[in-house]
């Protein structure tokens, strides 16, 4: 330490030992130390600057290159984009659509006032749990106060000013017809997926981003769903019936305009629907459409040319033997019968006879290519298989009428529709101008078909047909009813009639159903410029009455709607 | 370089203006897209109907087809019959 200080003395600058006065030798080399620093600091803030300057040049020359930035707007809170496409009707009408809801959630963490805090849950939610609540306030976790709020839930809890109380925004569908599409539409889940109908079936392409202008433009007509809606609810009352489906289709094209079934419910509401009354009766529900299948047997044996409508079929008994099955008709018909009559009149033991000279194996290709057997083809997961079968002893005769089989009401429509477009396979479709260049097979020929129509035509205008009901003026109204009983209770009747008719050069089918209905008693038909009152309990008084109520009010639509018309005839206003 | 800047400040001012003016159009879109959703449900035939007889106490009946003329040809038939008695 001492050798140290002592080196310390010792100044590096002292060159000689001539005689100098210290203190200002000292002073005078302070002066030059600091000047040096000086120097320093200048280049170092010349060098800072001349950097900064270089940077900013830099900015200004990047920047200059760089693409404006007004495309930043995607992204802004403002720009809604909906998670799903729309869904629309035939006409443009809005069936579904996209829109921004809320959950309210909780952070107890931002409650001061507890107390206070339930109570005024209380007033906005009196059915809330009370202890819930409480038991969730004290774990102090994030949670749901309710989920899915309405708009006046949500300005209600906004009100109370309350920080703790957090709007989480989510998507979610709306449909503004609720009820008038529930089996076609279907519904999505929480994470916006489709669960069920249209929704479901189309799911990729209405959350393809791509599609977000291309709204799916369904087949259906809002106006003509409605009316027929209407008309099925009255006739749920009328006929007390426990359940009701329509089908309203193209003959054309399969397009279908109008599908119900009854009883509907609200898709924008979520409950947990189990019982079978709430399937969708025209796709999912499968049935035993008794008489129906007459047209099916007649069509057969008149392409075949087994028959022709004015054949003579003789021995038609009461009743028949067939193993050990007895099969009987509704009522006593003459002995000796024409095809035509046959039909016109439903008679089962004529079809029987028919049938027989059909014989079970070409009966059953005929069956196979009106694809009455297998799954119905349409754009829902909603549908049904037919019950499967063995072609027994008795089978064919049971099947000619329509009993010991069973289809869905959609495949019966559909098969008809083949029957009377002039031979040409259908296969039904729900979206707008899908079946316009699609190649048809055809099942019978176009001389056959006509001659089905002109016998389907007499079952309403003939005086012993079992439609008279549905002659509605203006619509050349021509169909088939069919009878038939629950397979376990006799006493339950399936009533259905499948029409046709024509409204501006273009042709409808139009499928009624009736679950169970009842005779009404107080309802006063006009039956052949008749007044007479509900005594029976057939097809033809209830089913075929409700059709002809929903004729004659979705025919002027239809009428109106129809391209040809408005094109052609229709004058517009031009100034 | 001082005139990349000074356009470059105008550039950003106008692209300011550009994205307030989208704003308000996304705006506009947003209420559009709720607007036509409310007037699609309050147009829906089941609300109208509903409206209807709230509002009024007419009874609106169904047209019958017999009622319109489809085309030229039976509207003039029609008014021949007319003059003719």
């Amino acid at each position: 330490m001492r050798k140290k200080k002592k080196e310390k003395k010792f100044h590096a600058n002292q060159h000689s030992f001539f005689f100098e006065d210290y203190l200002s030798t000292n002073q005078k080399f302070k002066k030059e130390k600091n000047f040096i620093i000086n120097e320093d600091r200048i280049y170092i803030l010349f060098f800072s600057f001349f950097s900064l300057i270089l940077i900013f040049s830099l900015k200004i020359v990047f920047i200059s290159f760089q693409s404006p930035i007004h495309n930043e707007r995607t992204n802004h809170i403002y720009n809604f984009n909906p998670v799903r496409t729309d869904i629309v009707d035939r006409n443009g009408i809005l069936l579904s659509r996209s829109v921004t809801a809320y959950h309210a959630a909780v952070k107890p963490n931002l409650i001061k006032d507890k107390k206070k805090f339930l109570v005024k849950i209380k007033l906005v939610f009196p059915k809330t749990d009370s202890k819930n609540l409480i038991k969730n306030l004290n774990q102090k976790k994030y949670f749901y106060l309710k989920k899915r709020l309405t708009d006046t839930e949500r300005e209600k809890l906004w009100k109370l000013g309350e920080k703790g109380i957090i709007f989480e925004p989510f998507q979610t569908r709306v449909y503004p017809h609720s009820d008038l599409y529930s089996h076609i539409i279907g519904q999505t889940d929480f994470d916006n997926f489709g669960i069920s109908g249209v929704e479901n079936y189309y799911d990729n392409y209405l959350r393809n981003k791509k599609n977000l202008a291309k709204p799916l433009q369904l087949s259906l007509d809002t106006n003509i769903q409605y009316l027929v809606k209407n008309e099925l609810d009255d006739a749920l009352k009328i006929f007390k019936a426990q359940g009701a489906a329509s089908l309203l289709m193209d003959t054309e094209n399969g397009e279908i305009l109008s599908l119900v079934s009854l009883p509907d419910f609200n898709i924008n509401k979520r409950t947990d629907l189990r019982d079978k009354v709430f399937m969708n009766k025209i796709t999912k529900g499968v049935f035993e459409l008794g008489s129906i299948f007459k047209t099916f047997t007649i069509a057969l044996a008149l392409d075949e040319n087994l028959v022709d409508q004015n054949t003579i079929i003789n021995d038609i008994t009461t009743d028949i033997k067939c193993s050990v099955h007895k099969i009987s008709d509704i009522k006593k018909f003459p002995e000796s019968m024409t095809v035509e009559d046959i039909l016109i009149q439903s008679s089962n033991i004529g079809t029987i006879k028919i049938a027989r000279k059909i014989g079970e194996e070409k009966y059953k290709k005929f069956l196979n290519k009106l694809n009455l057997l297998k799954s119905p083809e349409i754009e829902l997961d909603e549908i049904g298989n037919p019950l499967p079968f063995e072609w027994n002893k008795c089978k064919l005769e049971t099947v000619s009428f329509g009993h010991g089989i069973t289809t869905t009401p959609l495949q019966a429509a559909t098969a008809y529709a083949s029957l009377i477009n002039g031979g040409k396979l259908l296969s039904p479709t729900l979206v707008k101008d899908k079946n316009n260049n699609l190649k048809t097979n055809q099942i019978i020929s176009k001389e056959t078909s006509q001659k089905i129509k002109k016998i389907l035509r007499k079952v309403v205008t003939d005086e012993n047909g079992t439609a008279s009901l549905a002659n509605i003026y203006g619509y050349n109204v021509s169909g088939k009813t069919g009878t038939s009983q629950y397979y376990n209770d006799e006493n339950k009747n399936i009533n259905t009639f499948i029409s046709f008719f024509s409204v501006s050069n273009k042709n409808y089918i139009l499928l009624v159903m009736l679950d169970n209905p009842q005779i009404a008693k107080n309802l006063t038909y006009n039956y052949r410029g008749l007044k007479i009152k509900g005594t029976r309990n057939e097809a033809g008084w209830n089913a075929v009455y409700t059709s002809g109520k929903i004729i004659e009010k979705i025919g002027p639509i239809l009428a109106i709607n129809n391209k040809e018309v408005l094109n052609h005839h229709v004058v517009k206003k031009t100034n | 370089m001082f005139c990349t800047s000074i356009i470059k400040n105008k550039t950003r001012a106008i692209e300011k203006n550009i994205i307030s003016y989208e704003i308000k159009i996304s705006k506009l879109d947003k209420e559009l897209y709720e607007s036509q959703l409310d007037y699609y449900y309050l147009t829906s035939p089941k609300l109208l109907q509903e409206k209807i007889s709230f509002l009024t106490s007419d009874y609106y009946q169904y047209m019958n087809i017999s009622k319109i003329y489809l085309d030229y040809k039976s509207f003039i038939e029609d008014q021949k019959k007319i003059t003719k008695k």
